[in-house]
């Protein structure tokens, strides 16, 4: 099975699943994602016959949609939200920026000066944005779970 | 001639000046940050201006609205983000300049098209206030449907490669924008259980996670890859002059941009994303050439933000003429008119008129305002690009989540923005581009909306085809819809009928 | 928001970054700013209310008030909010009627429920009127009645599904046996489009609106209690026979387990910006009505409607 053919099997069961779904809305509701999902169905139904013909031909190259590096990014964002739920915005930016910017220097910038420059962009980024947003744009910043 | 000195001395006031410079620039400076609208940067402003005399506060608000619709093109341009919804069409052409090392060239570009495209919104403003406003009374549920169905037959241009990838991937963005409760019927859909997705995804957050979030993380993947990285920005001599050169050689593109958004403007309900798009759209199929569309065309960037500017002048027609807002950052301009005691509708021009042409004229010359503060200006925020990953990318990711929460204070938004955005990666990845699953995001509730209530004005189902096909706007409206469709077949056609010609005429000519 | 803005904001900045905020207590309330929550969008009518009262409030109160947005989902997202924040008196939220009724009473997961609203007060009504285009044959609401009785199917615009509009039209119809079909749109400048392009027979529209484009329309009958001062030509529904007043009243509320000191400070506060002349002069001529119901009276209105909808929504089957 190719990756082509695996996304249309999913797409397929997503509006199937949907059709289930708003056959229980009432008419008006259900008239508009009904057509949607329909519409859907049918294309990856022609989506997934293609890509069985084509299947044979296309030699695919391996997968860089999950290297190393996109799976850390994917694992330190959802991390962050996460913290951000806990310790609140202002600690978990401090942390994230941080973290972030020493990963990433990996390889171009490293000893004290690694450290100094991710420590100084996070506590610069986040104070300057914070305190716009704070207090020029009054947006109430999350506090996190222990403080409210 | 008495309104005209009056106006004329109200706008030499050193003061008037001061905000209105004050104002674009505050504008800017919001509209760059992603997740703050310029529906927002005008409310924020709004309490600032209730201490000032009505023409100032008129005039300050003004210039906010068109710096910040300017603004949002900056991030657009630097770092693939949409900073307000206007401007995701300059997504497709400014960050591939970007790219390119040519940020300023595309900067330049954005802020001349802005210019020229907002004054002539303002222009119309002016002189077609009570023409124009007739036409959008003429706009009801069907051709609401048809306008949504134009919209969506852009897929064809917008997704690069597979058609049928485009097609799936702008059914997405439509089921997408039905989760949530039915703007017609009330039934929750798709929420699952939580009372948190009751309304709806968020149109900025969703353009936050499609756009940025998987470019955030390519970036990322790519930083010791040399050959993908973005060329270092360096400044250039002539930049000015040579958009300069490239925009008034092709005056029709900025015109038809400018048209196209004021027309949309005018139709309340649709905004400056779906003006920026049809634009985008238009100048893409108009064009002889369309190879290097989507890698970096000054032509890309020129019509989205002559468009979306000009838009914001046409969105003030209805509101001036009627007090319908044309978009919802004019809807707040209606709350800043009431505080001062103006009610907007047909007899604003008799009861007001001093005030309405001084904000009207305000309204034009801010732009130039804006057009300067940007040329001189393009050269250093171009700078930002040359930041190393290491620090731009946490600093993204940092500004969309502020960005997103801010938008209501609701922390749901963030948790959206994250899965949705690796969602959104894994889907480019596989083929399927953001910008159809976004065309079907904005479009969606508009085709909702027209099919919905065209069901229930009409009595029964040949009611309802009379009501999609008979009426006169539903007929140009469709007529326009297959020839969007069939152009690119038409083109093709057209092009080997050309080379057909020239190869008889090549034999011919070897045979004589 | 005036000149002291940057003084206050710097106070509250190195109060935060010291930690030496206080509150909590109800005897010094209140000494930090107050968030004013509206949960709809900027520019909307509740925002411009809350914009009227926000200089007011600062001096009557002493502190800071800043008010931030939460829309969605036809107020409920804010009103989920206000129900799940503390009861310190430092988060008050916007607060209409009918929404807070009939949102939990048709979903079952609108997040909040209309006991967990803990209102504060009352301070402007916006009766809904029907009304059919000027150079209609239709002249009085027995005329429209009787339309759509007999003649062909009635549609009426109006702004949002189980919304105030909505209510009234259900409370219209099940009056008689008429033929009509309610048009929503998601907002009041759409459902106006709508009318006034022609697309649908007849509008509900708030009164501000109705005062808007008097010159547009024949208002048939509005839904207020008495004869409603700012068109006084315009008989109520319950004058023209028909048993019902159809309204969108504005309050404000605070979240459940509110100390009553600080409500008590907060009613006062809200009822002498509603007794102000000038507003209430304001209101007049932006077409509202000046309401000023304290706390119980509020609580009362609020219980008496419940059970008046529940009403009209199970004999309509709406609901079980």
């Amino acid at each position: 099975m190719t990756k082509d053919t695996g996304s249309a099997v999913f797409f397929i069961l997503l509006a199937a699943g949907g059709l289930w779904m708003a056959l229980s809305f009432n008419t008006m509701s259900a008239v508009f994602p009904i057509l949607v999902l329909s519409l859907l169905l049918l294309f990856s139904i022609i989506y997934f016959f293609i890509s069985i013909m084509k299947g044979r031909e296309s030699t695919e190259t391996a997968s860089a949609i999950f290297s190393k590096e996109a799976v850390i990014t994917g694992l330190c964002l959802l991390g962050y939200v996460l913290f951000i739920w806990v310790i609140g915005f202002l600690a978990a930016s401090l942390l994230f920026l941080g973290g972030m910017t020493w990963y990433l220097q990996g390889g171009f910038v490293s000893g004290k000066k690694r450290v100094r420059n991710a420590a100084g962009s996070s506590i610069i980024v986040t104070v300057v944005f914070f305190f716009l947003f704070r207090y020029v744009f009054l947006v109430q910043l999350p506090t996190g779970i222990f403080t409210s | 001639m008495e309104v005209f000195q009056e106006v004329l001395s109200s706008l030499t006031q050193p003061f008037n000046l001061i905000y209105m410079i004050f104002g674009v620039a505050a504008g800017m400076i919001v509209g760059a940050l992603p997740g703050l609208t310029a529906t927002m940067a005008i409310a924020v402003m709004l309490p600032f201006t209730f201490s000032m005399p009505p023409d100032t506060a008129l005039i300050t608000l003004g210039g906010i609205y068109i710096g910040a619709i300017f603004g949002g093109c900056i991030a657009a341009i630097l770092i693939n983000t949409p900073g307000t919804p206007s401007s995701i069409a300059t997504t497709f052409d400014g960050y591939p300049m970007t790219q390119q090392g040519k940020p300023d060239q595309a900067l330049v570009t954005a802020a001349v098209s802005s210019g020229i495209g907002g004054v002539i919104g303002g222009l119309a403003l002016l002189f077609l206030t009570p023409m124009l406003a007739a036409l959008a009374l003429q706009f009801g549920p069907p051709e609401f449907f048809w306008i949504a169905l134009l919209g969506l037959t852009m897929v064809a241009t917008l997704s690069s490669g597979s058609l049928l990838k485009g097609l799936i991937g702008g059914s997405i963005g439509l089921l997408l924008s039905t989760v949530g409760l039915a703007p017609i019927g009330g039934d929750s859909r798709f929420t699952f259980g939580f009372s948190q997705l009751q309304a709806g995804f968020e149109l900025i957050v969703m353009l936050i996670a499609f756009f940025c979030i998987p470019q955030v993380i390519r970036m990322i993947k790519n930083q010791s890859n040399t050959k993908e990285q973005v060329k270092p920005f360096q400044s250039q001599k002539g930049v000015i002059g040579y958009v300069f050169k490239q925009i008034f050689m092709r005056p029709f593109l900025i015109l038809r941009s400018a048209v196209i958004g004021i027309i949309v403007g005018i139709i309340p309900g649709a905004g400056g994303n779906v003006a920026s798009l049809l634009s985008y759209d238009a100048t893409v199929r108009m064009s002889k050439d369309q190879s290097t569309f989507g890698k970096g065309d000054v032509r890309g960037v020129s019509a989205s933000e002559g468009a979306n500017n000009a838009e914001v002048g046409g969105s003030l027609v209805p509101l001036l003429a009627l007090g319908i807002p044309g978009a919802p950052p004019a809807a707040v301009i209606i709350g800043a008119l009431l505080m001062q005691g103006i009610q907007p509708g047909p007899n604003l021009f008799e009861e007001n008129a001093n005030l309405i042409y001084t904000f009207i004229t305000a309204f034009i010359l801010a732009n130039v305002v804006m057009l300067i503060l940007a040329l001189f200006g393009s050269k250093y925020i171009g700078r930002v690009i040359n930041i190393p990953t290491y620090y731009l990318a946490p600093a993204i990711v940092f500004l969309t989540i502020i960005g997103s929460y801010a938008i209501r204070n609701n922390f749901t938004d963030v948790v959206t923005l994250i899965i949705i955005g690796l969602i959104g990666y894994v889907l480019s990845e596989r083929g399927f581009a953001p910008a159809p699953i976004v065309l079907g995001l904005i479009l969606g509730p508009i085709a909702e909306e027209g099919l919905a209530q065209s069901i229930l004005i009409s009595e029964g189902f040949f009611s309802l085809l009379g009501l999609f096909f008979t009426r006169p706007i539903t007929l140009v409206l469709m007529l326009f819809c297959i020839l969007s469709l069939l152009s690119p077949y038409i083109g093709k056609l057209l092009k080997s009928q050309k080379a057909k010609e020239e190869q008889e005429k090549e034999e011919a000519e070897e045979s004589l | 928001m005036k000149r002291a803005v940057t003084l206050t904001t710097l106070a509250a900045a190195v109060m935060t970054i010291t930690g030496c905020g206080t509150g909590g207590s109800a005897e010094n309330y209140p000494s930090e700013p107050i968030t004013y929550s509206i949960p709809f969008g900027p520019g909307g009518q509740s925002d411009v209310e809350a914009r009227r009262q926000e200089p007011m409030l600062e001096e009557i109160l002493d502190t800071e008030v800043n008010i931030t947005y939460k829309e969605g989902a036809g107020g409920a997202v804010g009103w989920t909010e206000l129900v799940s924040e503390q009861g310190d008196g430092y988060f008050i939220s916007g607060m209409n009627i009918p929404h807070i009724i009939l949102q939990p009473m048709t979903q079952d997961d609108a997040g909040y429920e209309t006991d967990q609203i803990n209102p504060v007060a009352i301070f402007q009504g916006t009766p809904i009127g029907l009304a059919v285009p000027a150079d209609s044959d239709i002249e009085t609401l027995d005329d429209f009645i009787e339309q759509a009785e007999t003649g062909e199917q009635m549609t009426i615009s109006g702004s949002g599904t189980y919304s105030g509009h909505h209510l009234a039209f259900m409370q219209l119809s099940n009056l008689k046996d008429l033929d009509m079909e309610y048009v929503p749109s998601t907002g009041a400048a759409e459902s106006i489009q709508n009318f006034l392009g022609g697309n649908t027979d007849a509008i509900f529209a708030n009164s501000n609106d109705l005062v808007k484009y008097k010159e547009d329309m024949n208002i048939l009958a509005i839904g207020a209690e008495e004869t409603f001062e700012a068109l006084p030509d315009v008989p109520t529904f319950q004058e023209e026979g028909a048993d019902f007043t159809a309204s969108i009243d504005r309050g404000v509320a605070v979240p459940p387990d509110t100390d009553e000191e600080i409500i008590q400070t907060l009613e006062d506060a809200f009822l002498e910006i509603a007794n102000d002349e000038s507003v209430q002069e304001e209101m007049v001529n932006e077409g509202f009505e000046p309401v000023s119901m304290g706390r119980e009276e509020t609580q009362e209105h609020i219980d008496e409607l419940k059970s008046e909808y529940e009403e009209t929504m199970r004999e309509l089957g709406e609901i079980e």
